[in-house]
């Protein structure tokens, strides 16, 4: 390797030996045609970012949409007591938790599938290390699209939400816990109307590979009120929990 | 092997022309080098500038209260003062704006073009709480709700994408009996919210970006105007301008 160069010194007073020059010359051709490593780099021999492409270091895949979620002004909406329908619920684009404890990638509910309103994207690595962020709001709802009453909304036992890599949980990522066994709210944070990000750095080879937001039902109690604590997830098809805006962010470090 | 490499014959004089030949190609060689010639990781901090071309970092310790109300959605009216309708700067002073605004400004200008694929904003607070200060009774009718603006070409704009709320919450479970309408729960509920802020997100491409803030309101119902505050503490934003590719479906 060329940590000395040349090889092969030519000296004062002595015959230039072609056959020296010539080895000294292809033992770094040679190395120019693959393995360079950090050591045939000098410390900050790029100086300056307008020498690195847009993509030599960092790239970014995101998704993301906006929502409204029905608020009026000055006051939740005519139906938060249960009377009627939110004002301004979107038609389309929110997506609805399943009512099971199995994970499921958030995509669109209702409407044309697109991208913008899909937690996921598959995209080809390096092998790099990906930072992935899922930021969201999540609502309640019932059968008309109104936020759910204190009693219903009281027996829901929230969501997990975690960060998938080609379809297998990252449990590092997901929020909550798994053991519900001391926990008397369940294992979810039983949040209902709340935002939430989750995220993790995880290396990944190089290759193809889908990144999600996944969500699903905790389990929890089925009604606190009475202070029965069945550990299965609690919801009926009336009550279920809504992912609105949202945004899913995949940095892509090499 | 090069297929460049022409080494000096046998036969052939050893002259400087000859040798000057196999430098100047050994140097268009360095200079076409494909990447698969390059083992993954060769290039770290050691021998590159940092990725983040700009960055900054703000933050409040210490209780801030809030009071405004929610001007309704798309809406982006800021009101300096107590219970009116409005967005309220997220400020040291709370809704008074008596104070230090939450706020990083990068002290440039840039435009989210090319390399400068856009800003990683990240901001969290603590709701400790949100409630109805005229009453012992609790009510789960009250939302805080926050929105990330950016400053571009001279005009904040806020990023739609980002508005959440947080709702409040009342003492509720074994060993509380009786009716749902107890005393209002102690919250302690991080909010947080992350964005990428790309040239798609402002109102003009091109147009640049120079700081970002954060605004918080109150969304009520079945209390009285006046009689509702929402308690934020430790509160932090972060932005970071990164120089990346970018890939994205809004």
């Amino acid at each position: 390797m060329s940590f000395y160069f040349p090889k092969n010194r030519e000296r004062k007073d002595y015959p230039i030996d072609k056959d020296a020059i010539n080895e000294d010359f292809r033992e770094v051709y040679a190395e120019t045609q693959s393995g360079l490593g950090e050591h045939n780099w000098r410390r900050g021999a790029i100086s300056n970012l307008a020498s690195m492409a847009s993509d030599a270091g960092i790239k970014v895949h995101r998704t993301g949409l906006a929502l409204t979620h029905g608020i009026t002004n000055a006051d939740y909406p005519s139906g938060s007591d249960g009377t009627g329908p939110q004002t301004g619920v979107p038609a389309n684009n929110y997506f609805n938790v399943s009512p099971s404890n199995t994970w499921n990638v958030v995509v669109t509910e209702s409407g044309t599938p697109n991208l913008a309103a899909t937690m996921s994207r598959t995209i080809t690595t390096g092998n790099s290390l990906l930072w992935i962020m899922a930021s969201f709001q999540q609502a309640t709802r019932n059968a008309t699209r109104d936020v759910v009453s204190n009693a219903v909304r009281y027996e829901l036992g929230g969501c997990n939400h975690a960060i998938s890599l080609d379809s297998t949980i990252i449990y590092e990522s997901m929020d909550g816990g798994l053991d519900v066994a001391n926990d008397p709210t369940g294992s979810a944070l039983r949040m209902d109307d709340h935002p939430f990000v989750v995220d993790v750095l995880i290396p990944v080879n190089a290759g193809v590979h889908t990144l999600s937001m996944e969500i699903r039902h905790a389990y929890g109690p089925t009604n606190s009120f009475t202070g029965n604590f069945t550990p299965v997830y609690s919801v009926s098809t009336n009550n279920f929990y809504q992912i609105m805006s949202r945004e899913f962010i995949i940095l892509e470090l090499k | 092997m090069a297929d460049k490499f022409s080494p000096i014959s046998t036969g052939d004089e050893a002259t400087s022309t000859k040798v000057n030949s196999l430098f100047s190609s050994l140097q268009t060689e360095v200079n076409a080098l494909p990447i698969t010639a390059i083992q993954p990781g060769s290039l770290h901090d050691v021998h590159l500038p940092s990725l983040v071309v700009d960055s900054g970092t703000d933050s409040i310790t210490g209780t801030h209260n809030y009071t405004n109300q929610y001007p309704g959605w798309g809406n982006s009216g800021i009101v300096i003062g107590a219970n009116a309708t409005g967005w309220s700067i997220i400020n040291t002073g709370g809704t008074a704006g008596s104070g230090t605004d939450l706020e990083v400004d990068l002290g440039a200008d840039y435009v989210l073009t090319g390399s400068n694929s856009g800003l990683l904003i990240m901001f969290n607070t603590n709701v400790v709480a949100l409630d109805d200060t005229t009453t012992a009774t609790g009510t789960s009718s009250l939302y805080g709700l926050f929105k990330i603006q950016v400053y571009a070409n001279g005009a904040w704009r806020s990023i739609q994408r980002t508005e959440r709320y947080t709702t409040a919450e009342m003492q509720y479970g074994p060993g509380i009996s009786g009716t749902l309408a107890s005393a209002q729960a102690s919250l302690s509920k991080d909010v947080p919210i992350r964005t990428f802020i790309s040239n798609a997100d402002l109102a003009t491409p091109g147009h640049v970006v120079r700081k970002v803030r954060v605004l918080t309101c109150i969304s009520r119902k079945l209390a009285a105007a006046g009689s509702t505050q929402l308690s934020l503490k430790e509160t932090n934003l972060s932005v970071m301008l990164i120089h990346a590719s970018l890939q994205e479906s809004l």
